[in-house]
């Protein structure tokens, strides 16, 4: 405020000061009486309020990622609902998506199950999880689980629709197992995440003793529907929980109905089908399929297989204890110990042999026979050595054997002393000079020997270990071809049962060449180009394989 | 005639036959596979493993005659195992609509023999479609432990086709982008 003060003297300004003064101290006193409320005709100006800085544009959004994990009970060897357990999905794929479901943003969680992600703030958006492994540096993999059931759609956790707003903020996401007691009444959202937490324990594991492995694209089958019924997938019939090559991708399928079968929570079991993903995709696998058991005496090549993954069960869960639930409420089933289960007829055609062998190879507790500790990497270098993937011979406990006992690592006269504890002794790949028949006779030597132009060599199909691809079903015979041409390769019978249908399959290095499966009965011609190489040829009478009227017969082969 | 094919689990792409015993996963129903149940042809299966460890038991199943709700169907039922010593025990159990009359629905032997068994399960459905009767088959085999398998045995109830759908809440399908929605527990701190 300024004020202009004309006078005529000195004693006129010092009054006019006097006047000036009274005057502000007036102004002053309507200003205070203004503020609280009294008269006064003049306003203050307002103190000015701090400009507010501008909105973040973007927010982040972090979390925890985590299923819930239902145990095994180890005492009736089904599910133990009351130990369940928030577990960290780990390596999962997390997006957060906009309310059009486009996605803004995604990452992988850590190992702990943690994600973080910067999105548009003030933005209704949302936190998803798919059920999806995903790694694409260094070690690489792909695993989703997919409904079979609902057009093969992927499963997908979602969280709520909710606005990113103007800060950093926290969704945590958790799968429920949808148990509500006494059955399941909600959805069963952890299932899918449990299932890839077993199929993840095995990919990290592997990459630690390989850190460029590549492993193809992998899907698992999963749905509450998927029961152990034969007859079309797309309706869960998926007869038991098993791995494959469905429509030309490489399928693990999961049994998932309630109080029949269920194997989402059986981490035994999905590491034993992931053994066999391994085997056909990265490693070697002839086996023939058919119903097995440890106890059983089997094909070599599928005694070998399927001892592989019952032994990798017990290495990449730190539990040599397989187990399998099922039943009404899913609480009851079974266990088979890998380490110790003693088959009543070992050999190189027990699957219960081959899980001991290449688990005590494996585990740090010496026992029994066992002074091996050579871990997962001197197995893994044997199964994905060229030695045993190319190999003109069938991968069995023989091929395997040679190879694993030529790794530095691996001390031969203590993986000597293994495969003796099982009654193997048979020599090099091929178990030359075996002497364990397993009660079939027929069934030695392990590998016959033909020769174009030679003799007939006689082997027989038996039903007496079982049918199926039970021990002395099947039979192998090596053939060199020395030169590519046409050749007619013939099984007759000549003695046993009448009325068989002998199957000839010619394999090169484990591939199969030409076949010959007509129904012929009592003998099988084929006529096959064959290039040059070393052979196995599989005759087996089908009457036997298939269980349909089995009985004993035997036949002369010959290659002409 | 019994479809015939072999089959062989190989690394290589090339060509696997498909052993019939093994068109279903091996266990299962080899009834089933010769009726020519239908495969889509993205589920194609070129190569397959023989399935989770379990007992060495095969079935092969046919519903004896048409069935109607509330009508009294019988299941023939044989049963070859892969063992030559020890005891099994089969028990029958119904679906979602199935009841298994009780007289029937236990089958035990001995498995020292060759021949494979035969087994009737009566039973009685309250409605229509595709239901199942459940078997669980527990072998106890002299030296070797106790072993489970189980099956789904399909029978078609005369009247409209529908497939037997599980308990529980059904998640979210969402057509448009192929995914199943499964809603979460979340938490929100801001």
């Amino acid at each position: 405020m300024r004020f202009v003060i004309q006078v005529s003297s000195r004693a006129t300004f010092r009054q006019k000061i006097r006047q000036l003064v009274v005057s502000a101290l007036g102004i002053c006193a309507l200003a205070a009486c203004d503020s609280g409320g009294g008269g006064g005709s003049t306003t203050p100006a307002p103190t000015p309020t701090p400009t507010p800085p501008p909105s973040p544009t973007t927010v982040t959004i972090s979390g925890k990622i985590t299923f819930d994990l239902v145990p095994a009970n180890t005492v009736t060897n089904g599910l133990n609902y009351n130990a369940t357990v928030a577990r960290p999905a780990r390596g999962v794929r997390v997006e957060v998506v906009n309310s059009a479901g486009s996605v803004l943003a995604s990452t992988i969680t850590d190992a702990a199950g943690d994600y973080s992600l910067t999105t548009s703030s003030n933005t209704n958006v949302r936190i998803r999880a798919r059920a999806r492994l995903l790694k694409s540096t260094g070690a690489t993999w792909d695993v989703t689980v997919r409904d079979n059931t609902s057009g093969n759609a992927d499963y997908v956790l979602a969280g709520s629709l909710t606005s990113s707003g103007a800060a950093n903020s926290t969704r945590n996401l958790n799968a429920a197992s949808g148990w509500g007691g006494s059955s399941y009444t909600g959805v069963r959202a952890a299932a899918p995440f449990a299932i890839l937490d077993a199929i993840y324990e095995a990919l990290t594991q592997f990459e630690a003793i390989d850190a460029g492995i590549a492993f193809p694209a992998l899907q698992v089958y999963w749905s509450v529907n998927n029961r152990p019924a034969s007859g079309t997938i797309a309706n869960g019939e998926i007869g038991t929980s098993f791995y494959g090559v469905l429509g030309g991708v490489p399928t693990i399928a999961v049994l998932g109905a309630a109080n029949v079968d269920t194997d989402e929570y059986d981490r035994h079991v999905l590491v034993h089908e992931f053994g066999h993903y391994f085997e056909d995709q990265l490693a070697r696998s002839d086996s023939p399929g058919g119903s097995h058991s440890p106890s059983a005496r089997l094909d070599a090549r599928l005694a070998f297989s399927e001892g592989w993954g019952n032994a990798l069960s017990g290495i990449i869960l730190g539990d040599p204890i397989y187990r399998d639930s099922l039943g009404a409420a899913q609480s009851t089933g079974f266990n088979v110990n890998v380490e110790t289960y003693a088959p009543p007829t070992p050999g190189w055609f027990s699957e219960g042999s081959v899980q001991s062998i290449i688990y005590d190879v494996f585990d740090s507790a010496d026992d029994g026979a066992d002074a091996l500790s050579a871990g997962l990497t001197p197995i893994y270098n044997a199964f994905v050595s060229p030695s045993f993937t190319n190999s003109p011979l069938a991968a069995t406990i023989f091929l395997w054997a040679e190879v694993i006992r030529a790794d530095p690592s691996v001390n031969t006269a203590a993986f000597d002393a293994l495969i003796s504890a099982q009654s193997i002794n048979g020599a090099g790949p091929d178990g030359a000079g075996e002497t364990n028949d397993g009660g079939i006779a027929t069934s030695l030597p392990v590998y016959k020997t033909a020769t174009v132009g030679g003799a007939a060599v006689v082997i027989c199909s038996v039903d007496n270990a079982g049918t199926g691809n039970q021990l002395g079903v099947r039979n192998m015979i090596r053939v060199n071809v020395p030169t590519a041409g046409a050749y007619t390769l013939q099984a007759v019978r000549t003695s046993g049962d009448t009325g068989r249908d002998p199957d000839i399959v010619v394999l090169l290095n484990g591939v199969t060449q030409a076949a010959g499966i007509s129904s012929v009965s009592d003998s099988e011609t084929l006529n096959a180009n064959l290039a040059a190489g070393d052979y196995v040829i599989d005759v087996y009478d089908f009457r036997n394989v298939l269980g349909n009227s089995p009985g004993d017969a035997c036949f002369d082969f010959t290659i002409l | 005639m019994i479809k015939k094919a072999t089959y062989t689990l190989s690394l290589a792409t090339g060509a696997a036959l498909l052993l019939g015993a093994c068109a279903a996963p091996e266990g299962g129903d080899l009834t089933e596979q010769a009726d020519g149940v239908e495969k889509p042809a993205s589920n194609e299966i070129t190569a397959q493993s023989p399935g989770k460890p379990s007992a060495a038991i095969t079935l092969t199943h046919k519903l004896r005659n048409a069935v109607g709700p509330g009508q009294t169907g019988v299941v023939d039922v044989t049963v070859a195992d892969g063992y030559d010593a020890g005891a099994a025990s089969l028990t029958a159990s119904g679906g979602e609509g199935v009841e298994v009359i009780v007289a029937s629905a236990l089958l035990e032997y001995d498995m020292s023999g060759d021949d494979p068994q035969s087994w009737e399960i009566l039973f009685q459905a309250d409605s229509p479609g595709a239901r199942y009767i459940n078997i669980t088959a527990n072998v106890t085999n002299a030296g070797g432990g106790d072993m489970v398998k189980t099956f789904s045995l399909r029978v078609d109830i005369e009247g409209d086709n529908g497939v037997e759908k599980a308990d529980g809440a059904a998640p979210v399908i969402d057509s448009e982008n192929n995914e199943v929605i499964l809603e979460a527990e979340e938490t929100i701190d801001n």
